[in-house]
Parts: structure tokens; C-alpha cells; sequence
């Protein structure tokens, strides 16, 4: 049958299989080795005491949070440049484990505030504008659910990604431009050489993780868009 | 598209779930007056104070860092198992297509 040999064929490569495992492994010994560092080795703040600690857990996620939305908002740019789907399923798949950041550094950062600050939540100018970030996200995931079906759909979602992209900048700036409780800067210039070390392990660590994250979940939505395509061309 | 339409609904559902409890979470938190309800370490330590601390001890806030490493793990393992899930469905895809192109092999025969 002519037909079925033009359709693309969902399937993953050698190549990108090992990739996977070796990202899969890295992450995993990276991630119990910053555990050892973050609770065993580095020393504990004076002011802060134990709770200090998230710190380790809570920059690397709100960094791999805003990465995330620059990817999208990159992604999208080039699918409306080139039309590709490849770039459309990159935006999708970022956005979806981006989400997944965000909400963890909201729910880390209300976990920290409230024995640092007496409250799970305020609205101080950081933490508004990282809810907004997050709401971004959901913006652009409900647009890819509820939207049109087909390319102005994609074209919405894409339009959102690039506002998305704006907030990032904003959110690091916040600290600068506002009066805020939040530390100045992410990462305080005077920082112990041992808390600055666990601190780079564990955003490498996150990295990893988010790397292969996204590898596993753009393989699976570019085999969701062959098929889909599939579909309508035997419909 | 019978596909097209299983994966519209399941992100309607997921997206729809989540927001309900977004929304939720915000209404009990400001219903108990835990949202913005206290001002005073907040601004002590917006200059330059020493933060306020609950309890006291050198580990007095290990619950806290102990609910942080269980939320971040606990939505790792939940987002691992549902890519898994949806690797699932679209294995059961393939294989009703296959399906589908054999019978329409043998009907063109």
C-alpha cells in the first residue's frame, strides 16, 4: 500500500536512547550528591538556621523556571518564522514541564516565607510577578487545550510564549525596582564558598533533570503529532 | 479526530483540575488570613534585619525543608508517571492503527 509508506513512522533512535540513559544517570548521582552536600555537608546559616537550606532547592527551580519560558518563547518564534511543527512540539513540551517549575517555586518559596516571614504569601513585587509567570504557563497551555484546533491555535499559544518571555527579565529586575522583602539578588555576592559550591551542584543538578525531562517529553509529543497526523490522513 | 479529541479532553481535564485547586489553595489561604496577613518581619527584613525565625534550636524549621523535598519530589515522580501513562496510550494507538491498515490491506485485496 503506496499510502502507508509516505506516513511518518513514531519511533526513537539509538542515539538519542543512550543520550536519554545517560542523562537519566547523571542526574540521578548529581541529585544524591547535592543531597549529601545540602544536608550534610554545607554549613547551616546563623540568621536562618535549617530553613536556609531550601535555598539549594528553591534558586535552581525558580532559574530553571524562567530558562523554561525564554525556550518557549525561542521556540515560538521560530515556528512562526518557519511554520515547523518540530518548534511548536519544543514549545509545547517546554511549557508543560515549565509549569511544572514554576509551580514548584511558588509552593518552595510559600514553604520558606512562612518560617522566615511569618506568612505563606504576600504580594511583594518577586513573588506577584512569578505568579504572573505562572499564569502565563496555564495561559498557554489552556490556549493549546481550549483554543482553535490547527495553526491560529499555535499561533495564539506562541503570542503568549513571547509575553511570557518579558515577565523573565521583569522577575529578576523585581528586587531592583520595587521596595521587596525578597533578597536582593539570587544568589548573594558574599556567599560561604561551600554554600556557593552545593548551590552550583544542585542548580547543574536541576539542569540535568530538566534536560532530560524535556527530551523525554518532546520525543513523546512529536510521536503524538505524527500520529495525529496520521490519523487524519486515514480518517 | 478520535485521537485529537481523547488528547483535547484529557488536557481539559488536567488544566481544568488544576486550576480548581489553584483556586481553592488561594480561597482557604485568605480565608484563614494566612495571605499578606503579616507585615512587620517583611519589612525588617527588606532592610536588612534579621529575618524572624519560628521556634528556636538548630532545628527548629526541619519540617519546613522536609515539606520542600517532598513537594519538589513528589512532582517529579507525579509528571514522570504521567508521561509513562501517555507513552501507554500512544503504544495502544499504534497498535489499533496497525490494526486498522491490515484490515484495509485485506478489504483493497
Amino acid at each position: 500500500m503506496a499510502q502507508s509508506a509516505t506516513v511518518p513512522i513514531p519511533a526513537t533512535g539509538p542515539v538519542r536512547r543512550t543520550a536519554g540513559d545517560l542523562l537519566l544517570i547523571g542526574s540521578a548521582l548529581l541529585m544524591a550528591l547535592t543531597l549529601y552536600l545540602v544536608y550534610m555537608w554545607v554549613p547551616t546559616e546563623q540568621n536562618l538556621g535549617v530553613s536556609q537550606r531550601i535555598f539549594y532547592f528553591h534558586v535552581p527551580l525558580g532559574w530553571i523556571g524562567m530558562i523554561s519560558i525564554m525556550v518557549v518563547a525561542v521556540a515560538s518564534i521560530m515556528h512562526l518564522v518557519t511554520g515547523r511543527q518540530k518548534w511548536d512540539d519544543l514549545a509545547y513540551s517546554t511549557a508543560e514541564i515549565g509549569i511544572i517549575f514554576a509551580s514548584l517555586i511558588l509552593v518552595t518559596g510559600a514553604i520558606w516565607g512562612k518560617p522566615v516571614w511569618g506568612v505563606w504569601w504576600t504580594w511583594d513585587a518577586k513573588l506577584t510577578t512569578t505568579l504572573v509567570l505562572w499564569f502565563i504557563y496555564v495561559g498557554y497551555l489552556m490556549v493549546r487545550a481550549y483554543g482553535p484546533a490547527g495553526t491560529q491555535g499555535k499561533r495564539f499559544a506562541s503570542v503568549i510564549a513571547l509575553i511570557g518571555a518579558i515577565d523573565a527579565p521583569i522577575i529578576y529586575k523585581a528586587t531592583d525596582w520595587w521596595r521587596s522583602a525578597h533578597p536582593e539578588r539570587n544568589v548573594p555576592s558574599d556567599l560561604n564558598e561551600k554554600m556557593l559550591l552545593t548551590l552550583m551542584v544542585s542548580v547543574l543538578a536541576f539542569t540535568v533533570l530538566y534536560v532530560y525531562l524535556l527530551m523525554e517529553r518532546y520525543s513523546l509529543r512529536r510521536s503524538e503529532s505524527d500520529l495525529d497526523e496520521i490519523h487524519q490522513r486515514f480518517a | 479526530m478520535r485521537f485529537t479529541r481523547d488528547l483535547h479532553s484529557y488536557s481539559r481535564t488536567r488544566i481544568t483540575a488544576l486550576g480548581a485547586i489553584i483556586v481553592l489553595a488561594f480561597l482557604a489561604l485568605s480565608a484563614i488570613g494566612v495571605v499578606g496577613a503579616y507585615e512587620g518581619p517583611i519589612q525588617a527584613a527588606a532592610q536588612g534585619a534579621a529575618p524572624a525565625q519560628e521556634g528556636s534550636g538548630p532545628e527548629a524549621n526541619l519540617p519546613f525543608l522536609f515539606a520542600v523535598y517532598i513537594v519538589t519530589w513528589a512532582s517529579f515522580f507525579a509528571y514522570v508517571f504521567y508521561v509513562s501513562r501517555r507513552q501507554r496510550e500512544l503504544q495502544n494507538e499504534i497498535r489499533d492503527l496497525k490494526r486498522a491498515l491490515e484490515e484495509r490491506d485485506s478489504q483493497d485485496s
